[in-house]
């Protein structure tokens, strides 16, 4: 190319609109600071944006009805968070929205995600679990609910409270720590109860039993259920001397439970005691008993917000 | 009617005509205008007929001015300048709300008309807001004219600015206020640059008086400011033979030009006093100026400055426009069509013009940016009006924009004049233009979103622009009529769906203020729902005040500096019960110190209703006769007119009332305090004492007695003459508009 050309380029150029664009953009990365710039109205348009958590919280508790409308602010909200602050928190709760508008693909994958962004979470892997669960995915809420119930207290009692995004959830109650306590310990039984009520219909009483105990060791059961599923499992697993003692300690605190009743009957008919076998289950009949077993963990189908 | 039809085609035909001096386009004929200009506007309206209709609620600043305009109007419509707003925070003087819309702008006389002939008020405003903006558009269309000297052009510029998200901030903003008299002086300072004519002159005077006594006049000086210094860097040898023209003008017409100064001088005025009146710091702005580097009660905090700027704006427009069914209020919005001319526009070649607009409109858009850009650090530092106003991102709709719009129509300009004839260039031409189409239409598909109407315009400018390059290659110009339709129909489809979302994504709960009610229906009490206070001692029946939860008031906007004092000191509990009533009677007083209030003693005082009346130190705490009495066991709360205590005349700037009792009483007035009331006891001046830290006192004497509270009665005259003054101008301006002999070859014709 010879300098002549060079100098038709340039000519050309500089009586452009490109070549006055190119200009204005030297000019531009001389005078400002992009990223700050950037950085500053993404997080200026963030905080206009954050819509009234109130509902939102409310849902999660339970003192709301779902109204679809109501949750558009907030996934809107969410959908620009996680997009500039891809963080785990961020995604779990637009999972969460997600959910409740109906699309689940979509939940899984901000689940997916957030788990992945902190493996160490309780409630993501809980929420997969209970959206497996739901879709009688059995297999792969037992693995997500496994993880979730191995997950550490105190580690997500210290990521929830020590989350930006978390945080506007908080400004209702004076007496958190407390609260947050109650809710997660909750959450672990929750994920402890759908964990033993997938491996039933798995029928991997083995792991039933097992994880029975382990939350009756970590003293999760107020109302002794998980004695219950301990003693079906037993059951199930041919060791009727252990059922009897689950059933019979369940009993204790709740002694209308037809279908304990029931299977305690069961049990003590394989124990060979066939006179009080039949006695007990005469009451069982007469408390209605449920041959499909106990409610098997429907009625808990709802996630966690955090 | 008759009057503002010649006005209307009178303001059209002389800029066409202006236009055709200059450059006698042949296909251009008179005609069309006026029915694309109504065609125009009556889609605008069709377009925001819920809110017009107010189906949908005004909301944020919007709410504000339509409840301070209301309180305006009313008032001037009852033969009284509301100086005082009794209304707003336990009263407040009202010349800073007056002068934010602009008390003296002579167009809201229409609004006293409409209200005076019975119309419902909400449609009249709303009416009024849809005239003043049209106003503002066709100063526009008009100052476009002048610019490109092309009908068409100018009527594209004018159809962009129209469909703008700018008029959708008519209802949620305050901005067609300060854009229209603007955007007036720019077409008027334009046209006299052209020709040194006496109405673009008296134009500018007008527009100036009114940007000067409407909400800050600190945008437009920087916007002004900003012109002439761009102006001068591209056009230097222009400048001065400008300065020479209006010198010309200026020995020709001494008198016209003095009397135009004169008007310009006395308008200044209010805004003087105004300033003088914060200086006193009688009244706050808390929320504005907490935190302000300067100690006067205007100056706001650099941070509140920072926060939302233009890139702010923008960037917040960015998540809405992806998807127009979420469209909301504040967006940025122009029609799709202008930026398929943008992106158009980077085929042609860079012209003065061009570069003098991007350069200035850049200029504007760096200053805006206070965080990574040094420039705005710098003006705050050193001018010191950069520290009296915030919400840079003003200058986006107020400049940046119009300029915009003004660049991309230039663009176009330099576009249509590229008339291929090879055969070669055609085909580049036309796989160019499928490209940018193409292109926009590929954008917006990876949005995720479907719109329709953003698919058709692409359609169709593709079409439309194909079809002008065919054309142009048989040598044959499109009638004008097709212009103007076809400008019309690109422009127009996208705002179509567009205002259909927003109307659909705005709240129809219209919230009840204290402004729908008429001002001089008198209230003894403020609110109607019960007291804070009330509804605790309903929940705890023991009434032990002890146990009341320290809340404190949210943090006021405007008041006078001892209420909010009063107001943030107080538990809001006992504030609020307390600023319920108007009138309480004493009989006791006791001192307090300003400096060390004893507040757990004050709301135990307000809280039990005890005869106890607060009052500086050094107030004589007896009737003028001495006698004390103490046979009141406790203050009396009014709450109607009853035997001996009566309200016989109520308006916002004063009160009469006929007491009438055994003995002494002191009559606290919960209405501000403030140094230009006066008191007046049967028609003789007294004394007022600052009562409870915040309110107005008076000792009544034993029998019947004609009690009056005024304010700034003297005021009167002075407001109601700037009023006079400004109508005047407009009268002249008007007239002078009307009888200009347009024929007359403009003496220096201004290359913009």
């Amino acid at each position: 190319m010879k300098i002549k050309d060079f100098r038709t380029i340039w000519d050309s150029l500089a009586n452009s609109i490109i070549g006055f664009y190119l200009f204005v953009m030297i000019i531009f990365m001389i005078l400002i600071d992009y990223q700050k710039v950037m950085s500053h109205a993404r997080v200026a348009t963030l905080s206009r944006l954050m819509p009234d958590f109130e509902y939102l919280h409310r849902l999660g508790a339970g003192q709301e009805e779902l109204n679809k409308d109501k949750l558009q602010p907030y996934l809107f909200y969410y959908e620009k968070v996680s997009q500039y602050v891809p963080r785990a928190d961020a995604f779990g709760i637009l999972g969460y929205i997600y959910f409740h508008l109906g699309k689940e693909k979509k939940a899984v994958t901000c689940f997916r995600k957030a788990s992945a962004l902190y493996p160490d979470a309780f409630n993501f892997h809980y929420n997969l679990g209970v959206i497996y669960f739901r879709r009688q995915y059995y297999k792969e809420a037992a693995a997500e609910l496994e993880k979730a119930a191995a997950a550490s207290f105190d580690k997500n009692l210290n990521y929830i409270t020590s989350s930006r995004i978390y945080f506007p959830f908080f400004s209702h109650h004076a007496d958190l720590p407390l609260r947050l306590r109650r809710y997660l310990k909750t959450g672990f039984r929750n994920a402890c109860r759908l964990l033993i009520s997938s491996y039933m219909n798995l029928k991997d009483y083995k792991r039933m039993l097992y994880y029975s105990s382990k939350g009756i060791a970590a003293a999760l059961d107020e109302d002794k259920d998980f004695y219950y599923f301990a003693g079906l499992a037993a059951f199930n697993l041919g060791k009727f001397e252990q059922a009897g003692a689950f059933f019979k300690a369940y009993l204790t605190v709740n002694p209308d439970d037809g279908n304990a009743v029931y299977y305690l009957g069961l049990t003590l008919q394989s124990l060979g005691d066939p006179v009080t076998a039949e006695k007990v289950l005469k009451k069982a009949e007469a408390l209605h008993y449920n041959e499909g077993g106990k409610n098997s963990g429907t009625d808990m189908i709802f996630l966690n917000i955090f | 009617m008759k009057l503002i039809k010649t006005i209307f085609s009178n303001l059209i035909e002389s800029g066409n005509k202006d236009r055709l001096t200059a450059e006698k386009v042949p296909y251009l004929k008179i005609g069309y205008l006026p029915f694309v200009f109504i065609l125009s506007i009556l889609f605008w309206v069709w377009n925001f007929r819920e809110f017009l209709g107010g189906q949908r609620a005004l909301v944020s600043d919007a709410v504000s001015y339509y409840e301070h305009i209301k309180f305006y109007i009313e008032s001037m419509a009852h033969g009284i300048y509301p100086l005082w707003d009794p209304n707003w925070e336990g009263g407040v003087p009202n010349q800073f709300f007056l002068h934010r819309f602009g008390e003296y702008n002579p167009f809201f006389l229409v609004l006293v008309l409409a209200y005076k002939m019975g119309l419902p008020y909400l449609p009249a405003y709303l009416g009024f807001l849809t005239f003043y903006y049209f106003l503002g558009m066709l100063g526009f269309y008009l100052l476009a004219s002048r610019i490109f000297q092309d009908e068409k052009l100018a009527f594209l510029a004018y159809l962009l600015l129209v469909f703008s998200s700018l008029g959708a901030r008519l209802f949620d903003s305050y901005l067609v206020f300060t854009f229209t008299p603007m955007v007036w002086f720019f077409y008027s300072l334009i046209g006299f640059c052209q020709e040194q004519k006496r109405h673009f002159f008296l134009g500018m005077i007008f527009t100036l008086m009114l940007i000067m006594t409407t909400y800050i006049p600190f945008y437009f000086l920087i916007i002004l400011f900003s012109f002439i210094l761009t102006y001068s860097l591209f056009y230097l040898s222009k400048v001065k033979a400008i300065f020479s023209n209006f010198m010309v003008f200026f020995f020709n017409n001494k008198i016209f030009v003095c009397l135009c100064f004169i008007a310009l001088f006395l308008s200044s005025i209010p805004v003087v006093k105004l300033y003088q009146e914060f200086s006193q710091k009688e009244i706050v702005l808390p929320m504005r100026s907490t935190k302000a580097e300067v100690s006067h009660v205007l100056g706001v905090n650099y941070q509140s400055v920072a926060h939302w700027s233009v890139m702010e704006d923008l960037w917040f427009s960015s998540y809405f426009l992806g998807n127009l069914e979420n469209y909301q209020h504040a967006v940025f919005y122009i029609p799709i069509f202008i930026y398929l001319i943008f992106l158009m526009g980077i085929a042609g070649p860079v012209n003065r013009r061009l570069v003098f607009l991007a350069t200035w409109g850049l200029g504007i858009f760096i200053m805006c940016i206070p965080y990574g850009a040094p420039v705005y650090k710098l003006l705050n530092k050193y001018i010191f009006f950069f520290k009296y106003f915030r919400n840079l991102h003003f200058f986006l709709w107020f400049i940046l924009l119009p300029l915009f719009i003004l660049y991309v129509v230039e663009q176009l300009r330099v576009l249509l004049d590229y008339k291929p004839s090879e055969k070669k260039a055609k085909s580049m031409a036309l796989a160019f233009l499928a490209f940018i189409h193409l292109g926009a239409a590929y954008f917006l598909y990876k949005q995720d979103h479907f719109n329709f109407s953003s698919y058709f315009v692409i359609i169709l400018s593709l079409s439309f622009f194909i079809w002008l390059l065919l054309t142009k290659d048989q040598q044959r110009e499109p009638k004008k009529a097709v212009w103007l339709l076809a400008f019309f129909i690109l422009v127009v489809a996208q705002p179509l769906e567009a205002y259909h979302y927003l109307s659909q994504n705005t709240s129809k709960e219209i919230t009840p203020t204290i402004y729908d009610k008429l001002f001089r229906k008198f209230s003894f009490t403020r609110g109607e729902k019960s007291s804070m206070l009330e509804v605790w001692l309903k929940d705890n029946p023991s009434g032990d005040l002890s146990k009341i939860p320290f809340v404190q008031s949210s943090s006021l906007y405007f008041a006078s500096t001892r209420y909010n004092h009063f107001s943030q000191s107080l538990n809001a509990y006992i504030f609020d019960e307390y600023i319920r009533y108007k009138f309480i009677l004493y009989s006791q007083l006791e001192p307090m110190d300003d400096k060390r209030l004893d507040i757990k003693r004050m709301e135990q005082v307000f809280a039990e209703h005890q005869n106890v009346a607060f009052v500086p130190l050094g107030t004589i705490l007896t009737p003028p006769d001495g006698k004390v009495n103490s046979s009141m066991a406790k203050a009396e709360y009014m709450t109607q007119n009853q035997p001996g205590f009566e309200v016989l005349e109520y308006t916002p700037n004063n009160i009469k009332l006929r007491i009438h009792f055994p003995e002494w009483r002191f009559l606290v007035y919960n209405d501000a305090f403030h140094k230009s009331w006066q008191a007046f006891l049967n028609n003789k001046p007294v004394g007022i004492i600052r009562a409870n830290m915040a309110f107005k006192g008076i000792w009544i004497p034993p029998g019947e007695n004609l009690v009056q509270f005024d304010f700034a009665k003297d005021k009167y005259p002075f407001h109601l003459g700037m009023l006079g003054l400004f109508s005047f101008v407009l009268v002249a301006w008007i007239t002078m508009r009307i009888k200009s002999d347009t024929g007359s070859q403009p003496r220096f014709l201004l290359k913009i």
